[in-house]
């Protein structure tokens, strides 16, 4: 069973149950005002009595709180309140496997225009959920513009209900479509990597260009665990063949360059080694 | 490098925490106190929002107070509301204070918490902060203490939780301070009431004051600030968002009702709007508090009509010399053969280097002790331009003494 998570931003950020793989429900709903109305109707608003019995019955998303952290792992809550990675896919000491992104840019803005980012985590109990998570993590960050606006596209505004939605549906369709069409690797400019978690405590652990490893490692409380680093900007992102081509390219003339100076240099050691032949025969 | 006075911004949610920090800075930067010390913002890069998979600078405090002087100079001839925008779980900030013409230097680290943190636990990392911090600021939403129900009012400033977080205070005889900060307060200095605003702290936060009050190492106080000047409370109303019925329900923004005309709102920026056929208000989902069935309302501006309103930030600069005072005594307590070592090959402040800040500062007048709202409940130190040892290890010592 996969269990869902997302730190999402609803008049605040709001660590959120967002249900999981096993119910039928296809959305799952945020309905902070139905509180309120439930209020109103207990000091005699009748106004409200509609309202209520249209959402009251709705499958919901769940606030986490002290009292109550619906199967939310205690170990992967620095997942959420730090940063220093993209995506990770880590192993806990229970048995279960967290797969989690970071900053995907919702599909709200703030009165300033800004995007209102969010994150979204993935736990996993079973050996079965294992195998999925790793090639979710490999997808991910092969993938990492397609699988954010799809990821983006599963919250959205219910008019209906005045509500937050999240597409159960869908990411239960997108996690299946991905884990039987794809495998747990992924290529990078120079080698394939595996994301396997029996084999590192973090499986996967893509950073951002321009992070610098140690301040991952600091920032997230690491030090001491087996990790599986990835630079995001050496993987080749599949679902963008034209930035691909040029990273290629880019690549290639590096080498290439770097070929051609080491002839250079070798070119010159010889000459160098031939005339110091030459002198000391003549010497001679 | 371990900063030199670790401070801690505590508060609800929208108070006011940012701004308060921004316009410190602003102050420290440009106010009458870059005579005695050259401040800088030197803010170590940290791990931030990313797009594009690259690393991007995070929105500096400078925006932030940027992003109100926009307001008042763009705002109109109405009541508007202040930005609801995001916050992301806490950012540290370092403020360097450096003796002009030398390397010696001071670096007080601020932590800026999100709001939402106050509505949990307290997270572990935090907790070792707090165990480590030497300053607490806590920032109060004067509209709210002043004009709200007493339910809304402990929602927004979230007194119960800020005094749970200070139980892992250190209270093992170093010295604290806390200092309780109302902002958006402006209305209430201009009504000359504001007494009344620090009589309502001292109420609400009482529990957390009397406790504190009888720690002998916590001095306290409360420092009223303005951090725009000119914006005015103007007052609460329900919180509203207009939406387009033909633009696939799309939020066009946020809005109050016109409790004269059905067929108006009044927009963001203060302006009405008509509504159109096919546009809707509906009750905005994101002002609920966290957790409860209260509704925060939204709280509305307006700015000074004559004289125009003007940016105009007042005793921010108390936030940083009482700090600096509380600072370079509390330096001279721990002063140590390190420290000596440090000021001898430099790099180091000195005793007289702090001695003839503090004397500058009073000369300068730049510190006020009361007034305007200013309060100093409990001082650990007994002057205010000559350092000092602490008062109560003054006292436990003529105690020892005595006996």
């Amino acid at each position: 069973m996969l269990r869902y998570y997302s730190y999402y931003n609803v008049g605040g950020f709001k660590d959120m149950f967002l249900g999981d793989s096993t119910m039928s429900a296809k959305s799952t709903f945020f309905t902070p005002l139905l509180a309120v109305w439930k209020r109103k109707a207990s000091e005699g608003d009748t106004s409200v009595l509609v309202k209520i019995e249209a959402v009251e019955n709705l499958p919901k998303i769940n606030l986490i709180t002290n009292d109550s952290s619906y199967g939310f792992p205690e170990q992967a809550v620095t997942l959420v309140t730090h940063a220093g990675y993209k995506v990770n896919l880590s192993s806990l000491s229970t048995g279960e496997c967290i797969f989690s992104i970071r900053d995907i840019d919702s599909n709200d803005c703030d009165e300033s225009g800004r995007a209102i980012p969010f994150l979204l985590l993935v736990v996993g109990t079973t050996d079965t959920d294992r195998i999925v998570l790793e090639k979710l993590a490999a997808y991910t960050v092969s993938h990492l513009d397609e699988i954010s606006n799809k990821f983006a596209k599963l919250f959205s505004y219910n008019p209906q209900y005045n509500a937050i939605e999240f597409s159960l549906q869908t990411i239960n369709k997108l996690i299946e479509d991905i884990s039987t069409q794809n495998s747990n690797s992924f290529r990078t400019l120079t080698k394939t990597v595996v994301v396997d978690c029996k084999k590192k405590d973090i499986a996967l652990f893509a950073i951002p260009q321009g992070l610098d490893k140690a301040v991952a490692i600091r920032e997230q409380n690491v030090k001491g665990k087996s990790i599986n680093f990835v630079v995001l900007s050496d993987v080749l992102p599949f679902d963008n063949p034209e930035r691909m081509e040029r990273m290629l390219a880019q690549y290639q003339q590096q080498r290439e360059s770097s070929l051609s100076k080491r002839k250079f240099y070798l070119l010159i050691a010889s000459i160098i080694t031939v005339a110091t032949i030459l002198c000391f025969f003549l010497e001679c | 490098m371990e900063s030199d006075l670790k401070v801690l911004m505590m508060g609800g949610r929208r108070c006011g925490k940012t701004s308060a920090l921004a316009s410190l800075f602003c102050e420290a930067r440009r106010g009458q106190l870059k005579t005695v010390f050259d401040f800088n913002n030197v803010t170590p890069p940290q791990c931030k929002q990313e797009q594009d998979g690259r690393m991007h600078e995070i929105d500096s405090l400078e925006n932030k107070r940027r992003e109100l002087e926009r307001a008042i100079r763009d705002g109109g001839n109405g009541v508007f509301l202040v930005d609801a925008g995001i916050t992301k779980n806490y950012w540290d900030y370092v403020l360097r204070l450096t003796v002009p013409g030398t390397n010696k230097k001071y670096d007080i680290q601020f932590r800026d918490c999100a709001g939402e943190v106050f509505e949990k636990n307290v997270p572990t990392d935090l907790v070792d902060y707090i165990k480590k911090c030497d300053v607490f600021i806590i920032v109060v939403d004067t509209p709210f203490l002043m004009e709200e129900q007493d339910v809304e009012n402990e929602c927004a400033n979230r007194y119960e939780e800020i005094s749970d977080f200070l139980r892992y205070m250190d209270r093992g005889g170093k010295p604290i301070q806390v200092l309780f900060v109302p902002v958006k307060c402006e209305k209430w200095v201009k009504d000359e009431k504001i007494d009344e605003v620090c009589n309502a702290v001292e109420k609400y936060h009482g529990n957390t004051i009397r406790t504190l009050l009888a720690s002998p190492n916590v001095e306290v106080s409360i420092i009223p600030i303005e951090t725009a000047g000119d914006v005015i409370f103007e007052e609460f109303r329900m919180p509203y968002v207009l939406l387009d019925r033909a633009d696939d329900n799309k939020i066009i923004g946020k809005c109050s009702k016109d409790d004269a005309d059905d067929t108006v709102v009044i927009m963001g920026n203060g302006m009405p709007h008509k509504k159109k056929e096919n546009e809707y208000e509906y009750e905005d989902i994101t002002a609920v508090f966290t957790g409860t069935d209260i509704v925060r309302k939204s709280t509305w501006f307006s700015l000074r009509h004559k004289p125009k309103a003007q940016y105009a930030p007042h005793n921010c600069e108390q936030l940083v010399t009482h700090i600096l005072r509380f600072m370079f005594n509390k330096r001279y307590k721990e002063f140590g053969f390190l420290d000596h070592l440090r000021a001898i090959f430099g790099g180091g402040v000195t005793m007289d280097d702090m001695q003839n800040a503090l004397q500058e500062i009073k000369k300068l007048n730049l510190i006020k002790n009361k007034g305007e709202g200013i309060r100093i409940l409990k001082s650990c130190f007994l002057s205010e331009d000559v350092l000092t040892k602490p008062v109560y290890q003054e006292k436990n010592k003529s105690d020892s003494e005595n006996k």
